[in-house]
């Protein structure tokens, strides 16, 4: 049995956050149903990449992605019948995901106060960009912007040159984990108690977790920390280091003295290794310019693959930096079934990624994701329970756009 | 009831937390909304102690600033449970703890038998979390991995940073240890839940590649999908299928801010907006104005016609701060972020009137600290840190004498035997 089968969830997610949030629990059991509208497709529906780079909007790789394991309804929330069958989609749900501007929710009649008149303990939670309150809470949220406002994109990249940041919008990677998390924790806490809840989640909020250290750095000590490149205060040789072929790298980090002899001993006792300032990591640390281009001789003259092997067996961490191509073939990867190949009616046949959390008694299931409306019959009719009649004329007024 | 005390949302709850840097996120998360963690340590403390930046610069177990951060709420004790005597001590307080987080090389608490099956005999709800960097099994099990390790094998750094350079990481806050750990509560969850079922715990298996897997989100899909390798581009984004880089970061006065010319729907509202503030300024070019943004389509424009349009923004930001432009852009509804340090995120006006910030009091230092608070707000309860990270055995006797009923001659005999 999957472990949060029977929970049954209701998404109100535009582009990343709020989907990613619910597809983690898609694919522990839960019944995510997703509702859309035909009329307003979200944006990233047309997102790069498509498959075969025709555009559609079934076929965004970056949509599906995010969305895999749900059942996709299309309703029109701006038709006041629209917005009550919506209710009574959520209000059938034990768990409501929104990731709307604040007041949005409560326009459609769907604020938790709405739903909790119809269902009482019904869980909910709305994770916007700064928060339901506030004098900035009316923005609309993007992980790009937020990215950099919340530190990280300052914290990347090389010290002489403009912060690069992580690729994209980093926010919306770590976001959707906190909200699971919140989330089940809500769960749990119904389980034990019988009591639902409301949880305001600011994205800025939460993000703000992943640089504490920054931040508690300059409340104690006055300082601004700032990116520097691949560098560790604690560690030398550490970086990523150029190897032979193109774009081929290997990561390699050197903390104790121990894991310096043995990488010496790795590259072949050079000369240079031997140099008495170097035993010591302060002093591999006072120039690091020059060992890392002195590493990097050794480096270029071997694959990353190569490189990797000979540094782990030795018990020096290392790792290739693996491309797309390079994780799809990944042998570990692979052996935790990270990615799962399933037939989509529009892409064809695609290998959807997965969560990294494995349970001793439970499956894991990644489900294809939806083209756009693909339940709405499904979901309208054999789980809210309207007549074939009732549908079709609720389609021809247009309550399904 | 002061919040301090307010029952929260795993109040109930009792959470053994052995883990390193790997994992220590997971029990702060835990032990935020709640639960009585408790961090089990060697004896002179854990080595992730060592990892700064620390309090006024003074490398000590007690004043790194990384260990405060990921150590709020949990009490803490010291065991070597390496020691025979360590483990019968360990088994005690399993017998009665909900959850067991650790992040020890697989393989390493088997052969203490301390595993998942072993613990279940002596307690049948108890939920063990294990976060390492590639799981229990495979080809990958025993290697070493540091977080730039989990980054160049979860496929993150590759499609990092300037193309000039080296593919880069996050300095300075080891994320990938903190998406691990996320991921660790969020299994610790869901098989609480199970067990509310089933009466029954189990294991919970992070592996830390696949948690950065997810975060390096283009670089398998586009090979999935049309088998192309995505490369890095520095401050940008790439849009297929040309590649037409567009920039995600603009020079602006003494900084910089986030921007995207993002084409489409998107697009077609904001820049408009865009121009027209720059207009106003006197600063809007002529291939700006004829811009029709409903129309404008990335896919068939060409890199200098991008590059052209950046350059006049560049122009434009570079007259204002990053204050001033992020105002201007909350203003007129346009997606302006400042690149920000921690300087601005402690004055962020947002943050201050939704009470985020928390003073968290370190007696022993003199001083209290402002620390993030806890992320959620709501309805029912929820207490803030409770408490600041542990020191070195700082609840042994608490924990020792009261909780499992030791003497004082029995503490110092096991102290003694290097147990404690």
């Amino acid at each position: 049995m999957k472990v949060l089968e029977g929970v049954k969830i209701v998404e109100f997610g535009w582009a990343i956050v709020g989907p990613m949030t619910t597809q983690f629990l898609a694919e522990y059991g839960a019944e995510v149903i997703k509702i859309e509208s035909t009329s307003k497709p979200d944006s990233i529906r047309l997102m790069t990449p498509f498959k075969d780079d025709e555009a559609g909007l079934n076929r965004s790789g970056f949509w599906a992605s995010a969305n895999t394991g749900k059942f996709s309804v299309s309703l029109n929330l701006g038709h006041p019948q629209g917005a009550e069958l919506a209710k009574r989609v959520a209000t059938r749900a034990d768990i409501v995901v929104d990731s709307f501007t604040p007041g949005v929710m409560a326009k459609w009649g769907l604020s938790y106060e709405d739903l909790r008149k119809v269902k009482s303990d019904i869980i909910m939670l709305s994770s916007c960009m700064f928060g339901q309150t506030g004098p900035l809470s009316k923005m609309p949220g993007y992980g790009g912007p937020l990215t950099a406002i919340s530190g990280i994109s300052s914290l990347t990249g090389w010290p002489d040159q403009l912060p690069s940041g992580p690729y994209g919008a980093y926010t919306d990677y770590v976001v959707p984990r906190l909200n699971a998390f919140a989330i089940l924790a809500a769960l749990n806490y119904r389980q034990r108690t019988g009591k639902g809840q409301y949880m305001d989640i600011s994205q800025y909020e939460a993000a703000l977790h992943f640089v504490t250290p920054v931040v508690l750095d300059y409340v104690v000590n006055g300082r601004e920390l700032i990116r520097s490149g691949n560098r560790s205060n604690y560690a030398a040789p550490h970086g990523a280091y150029r190897c032979k072929g193109e774009e081929s790298w290997c990561a390699i980090a050197v903390t104790t003295d121990e894991e310096w002899e043995s990488f010496c001993q790795v590259i072949g006792s050079l000369e240079w290794t031997k140099d008495p300032e170097l035993s010591t990591l302060p002093g591999r640390l006072e120039d690091v310019d020059k060992l890392d281009l002195l590493v990097e001789d050794w480096t270029l003259q071997r694959s990353a693959e190569e490189v990797m092997v000979l540094m782990q067996a030795a018990g020096v961490p290392a790792g290739v930096l693996k491309s797309g191509e390079d994780l799809d073939t990944d042998l570990q990867l692979n052996h935790r079934g990270h990615f799962c190949e399933l037939h989509h009616p529009e892409m064809g046949s695609c290998r959807f990624r997965s969560q990294s959390i494995q349970l001793s008694k439970s499956p894991r299931e990644v489900k294809r994701s939806p083209c756009l409306g693909e339940h709405t019959d499904y979901v309208m009719t054999k789980l809210i329970g309207l007549s074939d009649e009732e549908f079709v004329e609720l389609l021809n007024e247009g309550i399904f756009n | 009831m002061s919040s301090k005390e307010a029952e929260g949302l795993l109040s109930p709850y009792r959470v053994l937390d052995l883990t390193n840097e790997r994992g220590v996120f997971c029990g702060k998360l835990l032990g935020d909304l709640g639960a009585d963690v408790i961090k089990v340590e060697k004896p002179g403390g854990d080595p992730a102690r060592s990892i700064g930046p620390f309090f006024k610069d003074i490398p000590d177990p007690e004043k790194s600033l990384f260990w405060f951060a990921y150590n709020t709420s949990k009490r803490g004790i010291t065991l070597d449970i390496d020691t025979t005597a360590g483990r019968d001590l360990f088994r005690k307080l399993a017998r009665s703890t909900d959850f067991l987080i650790e992040s020890f090389a697989p393989g390493y608490m088997e052969n203490l038998g301390l595993d998942y099956r072993s613990l279940s005999e002596i307690n049948k709800g108890i939920i063990m979390v294990s976060i390492t960097p590639f799981g229990q099994t495979g080809p990958y099990k025993d290697y070493k991995a540091t977080d730039i390790i989990c980054w160049a094998l979860g496929g993150a750094s590759y499609i990092s940073g300037d193309p000039s350079r080296a593919p880069v990481r996050i300095s300075h806050v080891p994320q990938s240890y903190l998406h691990g750990s996320v991921d660790g509560a969020i299994g610790a969850m869901m098989a609480l839940y199970n067990r509310g079922i089933t009466g029954e715990g189990q294991h919970v298996d992070v592996s830390i590649q696949e948690s950065m897997e997810r975060v390096a989100y283009p670089a398998h899909i586009n090979w999935d999908l049309n088998r192309r390798v995505f490369q890095r581009v520095g401050s940008a984004i790439r849009i297929p299928p040309h590649g037409i880089r567009t920039r995600t970061v603009y020079p602006c006065k003494g900084g910089a801010v986030n921007f995207y010319l993002f084409g489409g729907k998107s697009g077609a509202r904001w820049n408009p907006a865009l121009v027209e503030w720059m207009e106003s300024e006197g600063m809007a070019t002529e291939l700006l104005r004829g811009i029709d943004w409903e129309k404008f389509d990335y896919t068939k424009a060409s890199q200098e016609d991008v590059d052209q349009i950046e350059g006049s923004i560049v122009d434009f930001f570079m007259t204002h701060t990053k204050e001033e432009i992020s105002q201007e852009g909350f203003k007129r509804r346009i997606p302006l972020g400042p690149v920000a340090t921690a300087k601005g995120i402690m004055e962020n006006a947002q943050l201050i009137s939704r009470g985020y910030w928390v003073e968290v009091e370190h007696p022993e230092l003199g001083v209290s600290i402002t620390y993030p608070g806890v992320f959620i707000k709501g309805s029912e309860a929820f207490p803030q840190i409770r408490r600041r990270a542990p020191l070195i055995g700082e609840h042994n006797q608490e924990i020792y004498e009261q909780k499992l009923g030791l003497s004082k001659e029995e503490l110092a005999a096991l102290n003694q035997a290097g147990a404690i």
